[in-house]
């Protein structure tokens, strides 16, 4: 077994009188489960414990504080920076059991939650009241507003959207040593004091734990629809990209599948774009049918302008849902060039976007690995997988070596090394070379103010 | 440093399953029914695929049988494996853990002849299989209780129509139909215009055994029933339960039990469900009732995700339709039942608890197993059946008494007849 159990009986014995029954485990085959997440490290807990009532979290971080035991907040795992690992070993507090969707306010266009709702149910549910929770990662289905929040997680709306921070109006959170505080309002404009939901959210569990979630709502665009756009080259690819920008056009979403991408996904299905499509744009726009179809002409003749080989538009959801499929399955995919990854999601300024993939793709050609670019073009944020074979030394060597070039190239073109996942475990040791000291020093003091004895989530992010 | 990346040692593992190995996306949470009803990790597909690295592959956990009791968790839906990205199956790894370990098979057995009261029409457990293990009577007993057909009204009526069925079809029951609820059986044969013909004696289709890891008591069933087919003269085969015909499809997937690709080719063509042979048009809706369509998990999957029995309901109820919500189970889960069966019934509660319209009064489903799970969780005020008991009279005829196995001659214009 990997760690021995750091708990005495007798904190064993307030956590089980804390959480009766299963809400308590500590029996490692049923905990091991919660030592993991999907950046696949793990760390045995020393238990696990599973509130129902935001209450039992006030008393747990009272006693955490007072015991010096380190707490470790987790939602679905579905993080893949190792954010839920319980390196060092500590207590696994899941969220899960907080799943309780408050208040719908249809007339403040807000929602209260609590953070172990289901993005995807939450937002079908606003669907049907015809109100919008845009933020959209790719695991929104399976992922909860509490993670999302905590990772400030973005998704392919975000080039008109924005990203989750910017759909959080307020949090109730836990202070370890048990305070309950309360940030934020429930009025869309608020600019008493500094502004600390802007800097919980995204703060990977290391600073409080979120019991309630205040969140802003849109009214649900009536309409949208998908372009799915193939180019000659990546170039033209690029500069439709830019054109699109020019005609004054915000599309929700422009994504971008280069070459290498497009060959590994056809492996998996049969792919609708011709042979000669080097570079391939996804684009989905939406608003008011008529604003909409203004939008779509637009947006065409600025595609057309640059002669793309290829170009597919769907207007009914379930059509849409088909062209969007194509890029779901590049994760999936990629695993058929290799058994790992490291898989990286920088950002790069919009401009910068054709130099970073171009020098990626060179670096990968040096060190004998493939790598695949793709993703977020609307924002720069370009993720990028290095694949290899763990087993054979060569590649892991070169992938390391690859990773660690590619990183310092983002950089320099003043990208950052995260846009969507963050550091977590997997990424803290590159925090340095993009965040400079004196920064740095403040991350610490503002770590020291929240969370005096480091008991939350330790040793993450930052 | 404690953190240990389980990627290093994943190849030294010994599951030889054709999946690839689980990266901990967590995408099978979205649809897994024990996970959904209980919020506990430990139980979900990826806890368990972790579980079953960790503890049983890797040996890095203290105590296999409790990684193995654990692992046993599971209602063998089959609803992780329809979206994980890497293929893996965990019913399937689990039947062939089940299958490989001595003490298993006995205890199986020991439970289920000491239920056999309560759960032997679940199981599947044809006349083949009973008699010699258990007391006379017993099963028999349970049975008689279970045999009562609930009044209800009817919601829609056949058409007369002439039949259209494309060759020789005879009708595969399933063991609930031909031993507790012999009125799906006369009904579904009225609808293939066979209303006189003896039920054939078809052996178990052979699920439940396989999934409890009974491998040879299930590939006895399967070579009976082929057996019975070749007989018959490879007539096509008409399933009403989603689990049974998941079950005799499956046969084509058995190496050695068809003679040659041709015959299994003609198998696999063979089975369909009745609901694909026919036609809503044919059939009128006289009650305006909502009703509830329950997808059974062994269902096949057509157009856009549809099963055949929906998409008959859905054309002959139009707006009187709806279905139960994303992640509903019924909770039956083969052996979890048995082994769990609290948990068993937390999955039947947060069905009734998350059905989409409360004024719901009547839940028809095309799964043996289902009617009779959901039948016994239900509320007061909810009818569970078949969705063959939606079915009243033609007009101008008289349908269903109260036993109408009992009645002669229904009317044999009344069926539905196959599109094809
Ligand atoms: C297939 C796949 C696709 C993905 N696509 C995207 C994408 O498009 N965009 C994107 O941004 N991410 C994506 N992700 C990453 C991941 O889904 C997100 O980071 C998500 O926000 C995590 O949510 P979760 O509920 O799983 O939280 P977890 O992974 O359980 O937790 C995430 C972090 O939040 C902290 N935390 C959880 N709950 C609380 C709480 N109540 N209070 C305080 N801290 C808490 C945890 O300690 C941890 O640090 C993807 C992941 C996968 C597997
Ligand atoms: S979907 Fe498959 S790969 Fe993903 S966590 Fe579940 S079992 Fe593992
Ligand atoms: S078969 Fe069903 S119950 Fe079992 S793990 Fe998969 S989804 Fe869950």
């Amino acid at each position: 077994m990997p760690d021995s159990n750091g708990l005495t009986g007798r904190q064993q014995f307030f956590l089980q009188s804390l959480f009766p029954g299963e809400d308590y485990l500590d029996a490692p085959e049923r905990a091991c489960v919660y030592g993991t997440d999907a950046s696949r490290l793990f760390a045995l807990p020393w238990a696990v414990v599973r509130p129902r009532e935001p209450g039992q979290v006030r008393e747990l971080l009272r006693w955490a504080q007072q015991e010096r035991i380190p707490v470790f907040p987790r939602a679905r795992g579905t993080n893949v920076v190792g954010g839920c690992v319980p390196q060092g070993g500590g207590v696994v507090v899941s969220c899960l059991g907080l799943d309780r969707i408050l208040e719908i306010n249809e007339e403040d266009f807000t929602a209260q939650v609590e953070p172990g709702v289901v993005t995807g149910d939450f937002q079908a549910m606003l669907r049907n009241r015809a109100l919008y929770y845009p933020p959209d990662p790719a695991s929104a289905r399976f992922s909860t507003l509490g993670g999302n929040a905590a990772t400030c997680a973005g998704g392919m709306r975000a080039v008109k959207y924005g990203v989750t921070r910017d759909y959080v109006l307020g949090i109730e959170a836990v202070l370890p040593g048990g305070e309950f505080i309360h940030t934020g309002a429930r009025t869309h404009k608020n600019v008493a004091g500094l502004d600390l939901t802007r800097l919980l959210v995204g703060s990977a569990g290391t600073l409080a734990f979120f019991t309630k979630l205040t969140l802003k709502l849109l009214p649900l665009p009536p309409a949208q629809s998908t372009l799915m756009v193939g180019f000659g080259s990546l170039e033209q690819a690029l500069a439709a990209s830019a054109a699109v920008f020019q005609a004054g056009i915000l599309p929700v979403a422009m994504e971008l599948m280069p070459r290498e991408t497009l060959d590994c996904v056809a492996r998996v299905v049969a792919a609708p774009w011709p042979q000669n499509t080097n570079a391939l744009l996804l684009l989905k726009h939406d608003g008011r049918p008529e604003g909409l179809r203004e939008e779509l002409v637009l947006t065409r003749r600025a595609l057309e302008g640059v002669g793309p080989c290829f170009l597919v538009e769907a207007r009914d959801p379930a059509e849409e849902d088909r062209l969007w499929e194509y890029r779901r399955l590049i994760n999936p995919a990629s695993f058929r060039l290799g058994t790992d990854k490291i898989s990286e999601d920088v950002t790069l300024p919009r401009s910068k976007v054709a130099e970073g993939i171009a020098g990626i793709r060179e670096v990968g050609r040096g060190h004998e690995v493939s790598v695949l670019t793709f993703g977020h073009l609307g924002d720069g944020n370009i993720h990028t997988n290095i694949m290899f074979d763990r087993d054979d030394q060569r590649q892991s060597r070169a992938a390391a070596a690859a990773h660690d070039q590619i990183l310092d190239l983002v950089l320099r073109l003043g990208g950052v090394l995260s846009g969507e996942h963050g550091l977590g475990l997997t990424k803290r040791k590159y925090l340095e070379r993009q965040v400079g000291p004196v920064e740095r020093g403040l991350f610490v003091l503002i770590k020291k103010a929240f969370d005096p004895c480091g008991i939350m989530n330790p040793g993450k992010a930052y | 440093m404690a953190t240990h990346d389980n990627q290093k040692s994943r190849r030294a593992g010994t599951v030889a399953d054709k999946e690839r190995e689980c990266i901990l996306c967590g995408r099978c949470l979205e649809v897994c029914p024990l996970f959904i009803a209980t919020h506990q990790e430990e139980l979900s597909p990826r806890g368990k695929a972790f579980l079953l690295d960790k503890a049983l592959e890797q040996g890095e956990l203290g105590d296999p049988a409790t990684a193995r009791q654990l692992l046993g968790l599971c209602l063998g839906c089959e609803q992780c494996a329809q979206v994980c990205p890497q293929g893996r199956n965990l019913p399937r790894t689990l039947r062939r853990l089940k299958a490989e370990q001595p003490g298993w098979q006995s205890w199986v057995w020991r439970v289920w002849i000491s239920q056999a009261r309560w759960i032997w029409p679940h199981l599947g457990l044809g006349t083949c299989l009973l008699p010699q293990r258990l007391a006379p009577g017993s099963a028999f007993a349970g049975l008689k209780s279970l045999a009562d057909r609930p009044r209800m009204s009817a919601v829609i009526r056949g058409l007369p129509r002439a039949a259209r069925l494309q060759g020789p079809t005879v009708l595969f029951p399933g063991c609930v139909a031909r031993w507790a609820k012999p009125w799906w059986t006369q009904t579904a044969q009225t609808l293939l215009g066979s209303a006189d013909e003896v039920v054939l004696d078809w052996s178990c289709c052979g699920f439940t055994l396989g999934q409890a890891g009974l491998t040879g008591p299930r590939l006895d069933a399967c070579r009976t029933n082929i057996a019975l087919w070749r007989l018959l003269g490879r007539p096509a085969v008409a399933t009403i339960c989603a689990t049974c015909d998941a079950a005799l499809r499956g046969y084509a997937d058995e190496p050695g039990l068809f003679v040659d690709e041709a015959e299994s080719r003609l198998w696999s063509q063979a089975v369909r469900p009745l609901s694909a042979l026919l036609d809503p048009g044919d059939f009128v809706r006289i009650d305006e009732s909502r009703v509830l369509y329950h997808r059974p998990c062994h269902a096949q999957r057509f157009d856009r995700g549809h099963d055949p029995d929906e998409m008959l309901l859905r054309g002959i109820l139009g707006s009187g339709f709806c279905t139960s919500a994303k992640g509903a189970c019924c909770g039956l889960g083969g052996v979890l039942r048995l082994s769990a069966p609290e948990l068993s019934a937390r999955v039947g509660k947060w069905y009734w608890e998350n059905v989409p319209d409360p004024e719901i009064r009547r839940v028809v489903t095309g799964c043996s197993g289902c009617v009779l799970q959901l039948a016994a969780s239900a509320p007061d005020n909810v009818v569970v059946t078949h969705w063959l008991d939606l079915l009243g009279p033609a007009e101008g005829c008289v349908w269903f008494g109260e036993r109408v196995w009992d009645s002669p001659g229904l009317c044999a214009g009344v069926s539905s007849r196959a599109k094809k």
